[in-house]
């Protein structure tokens, strides 16, 4: 039993990350706070239930093809979102990048409500991912197995681009300094816009994969954003690899938490987001 | 500071272009949660409800006048339905309250209809302890409450003869006390029950299926999920994949708005409880209601809430014929002898806690050739007299409630 | 009359103004009917909840992503004290902001070890673990139906007077607010937080500056929640929830970053959406957010500015016709 429950919380963790993996991305390279994380999701999973539909329905590559192409729509609009007003505050007081990812999420939810209106949906999954591995007597379902897959595709993809390719070493220098990129003679605008593309393409596909997992409604940008926040916080604001510890982590701290404190395991995790954030700085001003 | 007053001539001057004089017939409050989390849930309360109020008002109303009801928006917060209930009583002078989603707008407005003796009929949301622990003369619940519901539960799985069960109720007053009342009534009805393992996932979850492995560890007869709305659905589409419902049973609230979300994702036999499900009322009151219903909005269905709408007017209009007048008082009193047909079936309300003897719905789902989603069939209706809690329980929790 | 604050940074205060925004408050107050008298109190409530937190934002460069915890736990010190302990009314309102002061200090001062973002994702854990706790620990808070009943709504008072009650609370407290922002403490506050290492040279402690701005402003806040506690005569976990720092925090930013008025102008504007626009139009957030936009894009100094700016081009021309 506790081998199922660690297995089911690590499964979890994974699409933890794929939820907060872009969030922190963002902030490692432009210190952007983005609040409009958690509704960026949001507008995944709605895109991915208005779509699924038209793009070969019922088939399992019809299905992925949809939440790619949604993810895909969208990084368009947070591509757009960071050109047209978020570009404007880099340089401004921290506060008003606060105000204008807070307004996106205003404004997101209410466009939300007014296209898809206030009841539940959910996307119907296709007949071949709806099924099971059964090992022994332990169920993995193949849909939760696909949503591992993209997670770790995604974190290799990331690894890879990071550690491989002249963007990545671009990012980890932007990471570190932000002025170093601007001494290489790299517009720091471009890298920033093309970070937050591609955050927000990574909180679009998250949304699709939910979309067919449980049921959606406006409300979901809430609860998505403080879970990711708790994620990226335990993981060191900015580090991925941090994040992923931290999912899997908080993926296994709830699926055990809920057999032996059934009540108190959300606020475990937050007392160990206080107690790491605390630990940490103890730990700066002691070096 | 300065804009404060503009603001408050803007107020006044919309105030007095809506406000209305009083006149024959009776006015009535309803406040409800229009928008935010009962939004989904509501719409087709406040449908059916004008087209109770329509048909009313077309046979010559109540009281010698029209029915007028004024909508306000609790935007389903406790805060906002205070504020509202207050003005309709202070400016609107409404003779009666409706409406009520969730159970902390019902706690929020109740204390306000007691204060201003002020009718208040619940028609949308369950908690019992408006009624019982904070009852007062003033308050009327018109469908099953928790503790009705959570007996029932437990009449209809010592039927089945479920004994090793788990449990699953959101943290929160809906799903403790009814895990808790059914336990407790479980235990008197079938000794060899018993409880595997409790589970309590928080509100807002919704990804269950660590829940969903740990209950099913326990080998459960049975999964009594107190869970509603995007939790139920969740439980349901990722149960799936674990073979959920052929390695037990699953137990759960399904009202008609479930099934309409989920649609083919809804599983043939699931257990669900419901409070008015359209589809299991058989009385030709009913058939008409739906067909009118269908027929003004698009060919929609009304869901649970719409049914105990639509009821809650006829019994409002009812007792106001009976007691000849709006006066508190006298509306009690005829309410106290009365019967009334009801779509639910004949109802009546008992006079030491204003409660009906409302019936639950328990079925098993079946994909249906008729509607566009699946809906419950073998549907056992437990009448309210047998859940109603008795006259003790309800003394012994005012006692408790009053203590603080 | 912003302006002033923000060029001169007047100690004094414009009694004149102040009295006579009360009376034309109270006057309104007593011409209006009941929900226009409640629009009133909610936004006097309001502006003093967002000013407390505007205390933090625009002075000590701190941001708070927890403040409903301060604001609802003085409704939730008045409730419990009052049903719970059974203490008399009076000492129940006296215990509600001391409870939300009591956490500010303690919350506070793990918060102020912290600094910047870290420093706001910790207020953030404090007030989830404090939301879950009020929220689940049924048999003493009353879970999620609340406590109601144990105060009389407003008193017992009619809405215009309980609206003069709350007036004159929310003026002494803001003017209080004022004294601080201007006295040498509030100095100090602001130094730190415009640049704490220039304040630490000059031997003022951030922490234990920013932890006196952090427990004055959770004081505050508390005073508000209580007079909304009272007000409603209830309190639910939504008072201490995500959704009522969200509304303060958009307030201040509506109202205008770095300009004392900040909370009162944006508790006005948000408060009449709110309550105007909402009937007309459901998405009335969504404007709020449009605003929000044009703020940090027109106007980074938010209404505050605007209204600064409008004052002096009004005064420009009188002064121009007077030559």
């Amino acid at each position: 039993m506790l081998i199922v429950q660690i297995l089911q919380g690590l499964m979890e963790g994974v699409f933890l990350f794929l939820i907060a993996s872009g969030l922190t991305l963002i902030f490692g390279v432009s210190r952007i706070v983005n609040f409009a994380h958690g509704s960026f999701y949001m507008l995944g999973a709605f895109f991915t239930y208005q779509v699924h539909p038209w793009i070969a329905a019922g088939t399992p590559g019809g299905f992925f093809t949809s939440i790619l192409v949604c993810g895909v729509l969208v990084a368009v609009v947070g591509l757009a979102f960071e050109f047209f007003f978020l570009r404007r505050v880099y340089h401004a007081e921290e506060l008003m990048q606060l105000v204008l990812t807070l307004a996106a999420v205003l404004i997101i939810r209410d466009l939300t409500k007014f296209f898809w209106g206030l009841d539940d949906v959910t996307v119907a999954l296709p007949d071949d991912l709806s099924g099971a591995v059964i090992i022994g007597d332990m169920f993995l379902p193949t849909y939760q197995l696909a949503m591992v897959t993209v997670g770790v595709l995604v974190l290799v993809a990331l690894w890879a681009v990071l550690k491989f390719t002249r963007a990545g070493i671009v990012l980890r220098a932007a990471t570190d300094d932000r002025g170093m990129v601007a001494l290489l003679g790299i517009n720091q605008a471009h890298v920033f816009t093309a970070v937050f593309t591609v955050g927000s393409f990574l909180a679009g596909i998250a949304g699709g994969f939910a979309a067919a997992f449980e049921s959606v409604n406006y409300l979901l940008d809430a609860r998505v954003i403080v879970l990711a926040f708790i994620v990226v916080v335990i993981g060191g604001l900015g580090s991925l690899y941090g994040a992923l510890f931290a999912a899997l982590g908080v993926g296994v701290v709830k699926s055990l938490g809920l057999l032996w404190a059934p009540r108190l395991s959300m606020v475990i995790i937050f007392l160990l987001m206080a107690v790491v954030l605390l630990f940490r700085s103890l730990r700066r001003t002691g070096e | 500071m300065k804009k404060a007053i503009r603001n408050g001539a803007v107020f006044a001057a919309t105030a007095l272009l809506l406000g209305s004089a009083h006149a024959a017939g009776v006015k009535i409050g309803y406040v409800g949660g229009i928008s935010g989390a009962c939004g989904g849930l509501t719409h087709s309360a406040r449908k059916a409800m004008e087209i109770a109020q329509e048909e009313i008002n077309s046979a010559g109303g109540v009281l010698g006048g029209p029915i007028e009801i004024i909508w306000r928006d609790s935007k389903t917060k406790p805060d906002e339905g205070a504020k509202q209930t207050r003005d309709l009583i202070l400016s609107e002078e409404v003779d009666l309250l409706t409406g009520v989603c969730s159970s902390s707008v019902f706690m929020a407005i109740n204390p306000i209809a007691k204060q201003y003796e002020v009718p208040l009929f619940s028609a949308i949301s369950g908690t019992h302890k408006a009624t019982i622990d904070f009852g007062h003369p003033f308050v009327v619940q018109t469908q099953p409450h928790t503790l009705m519901e959570g007996k029932a539960l437990a009449e209809y799985v010592a039927r089945k003869g479920w004994n090793n069960i788990v449990t699953m109720g959101l943290d929160y007053e809906w799903g403790r006390t009814t895990v808790k009342v059914f336990t407790e009534e479980l235990a008197k009805l079938n000794p060899d029950a018993k409880i595997a393992r409790q589970l309590w996932p928080r509100i807002g979850e919704t990804n269950l299926t660590s829940y969903i492995t740990a209950a099913l560890a326990d080998k459960p007869d049975l999964i009594m999920a107190v869970m509603f709305g995007s939790g139920t659905n969740s439980l349901i589409k990722q149960g799936k994949a674990y073979g959920l419902l052929q390695r037990t049973e699953l137990l759960t609230f399904l009202s008609t708005e479930s099934y309409m979300s989920l649609g083919k994702d809804v599983p043939d036999g699931v257990h669900g409880w419901a409070r008015g499900p359209f589809y299991a009322l058989t009385t030709d009151a009913a058939k008409a209601f739906v067909a009118k219903y269908r027929a003004a909005h698009d060919g929609e269905y009304p869901n649970d809430w719409g049914i105990l709408g639509y009821d809650v007017m006829y019994i409002i209009a009812g007792a106001l014929e009976k007691a000849g007048s709006t006066d508190p008082a006298a509306l009690r009193e005829a309410l106290g002898g009365m019967t009334f047909d009801t779509l639910r079936g004949e109802m009546g309300m008992r006079t030491i806690d204003n409660t009906f003897n409302a019936p639950s719905f328990i079925g098993v789902t079946k994909m249906s050739d008729e509607y566009p989603f699946p809906v419950m069939t073998d549907v056992n209706v437990i009448p309210g007299d047998v859940t109603l809690p008795d006259e003790a329980t309800v003394n012994a929790l005012r006692e408790a409630a009053a203590k603080g | 009359m912003a302006a002033e604050r923000r060029r001169g940074d007047a100690w004094s205060i414009d009694w004149r103004l102040v009295a006579v925004a009360f009376v034309v408050v109270a006057v309104a107050l007593h011409l209006s009917p009941p929900l226009v008298a409640f629009a009133i109190i909610e936004v006097l409530i309001f502006a003093l909840y967002a000013s407390a937190l505007n205390l933090l934002l625009s002075y000590s460069g701190m941001v708070s992503f927890g403040h409903a915890v301060y604001f609802g736990l003085g409704a939730y010190g008045l409730a419990i004290t009052i049903a719970k302990f059974g203490w008399p009314i009076w000492a129940g309102i006296v215990a509600g902001p001391l409870v939300s002061a009591f956490f500010g200090l303690v919350y506070g001062a793990l918060c102020v070890q912290l600094t910047a973002i870290y420093a706001a994702m910790l207020t953030l854990a404090c007030a989830e673990i404090t939301f879950a706790v009020v929220f689940q620990w049924f048999d003493f808070t009353g879970g999620d139906s609340g406590i109601s009943g144990h105060v009389p709504a407003m008193l017992g008072l009619s809405p215009a007077w309980f609206g003069i009650v709350v007036l004159v609370v929310v003026t002494l407290c803001i003017l209080a607010l004022w004294r601080v922002v201007h006295a040498p403490l509030g100095l100090t506050i602001r130094a730190v937080g415009e640049n704490p290492v220039r304040a630490a040279a000059m031997g003022h402690g951030r922490k234990r500056v920013q932890l006196a701005a952090f427990v004055i402003s959770a004081f505050l806040s508390g005073v508000a929640g209580t007079l909304y506690g009272i007000f409603h005569g209830n309190v639910f976990p939504e008072y201490v929830g995500v959704l009522f720092t969200i509304d303060g925090l958009v307030m201040v930013l509506l109202g205008g970053l770095y300009s004392f008025g900040a909370g009162i102008y944006g508790a006005i504007v948000y408060k009449l959406l709110d309550n105007v626009m909402a009937h007309y139009f459901e998405y009335w957030q969504l404007v709020i957010g449009v605003i929000l936009v044009l703020v940090v894009l027109v106007s980074p100094a938010g209404i505050a500015g605007l209204v600064a700016r409008v004052v002096e081009l009004v005064r420009g021309r009188v002064r121009g016709s007077e030559t």
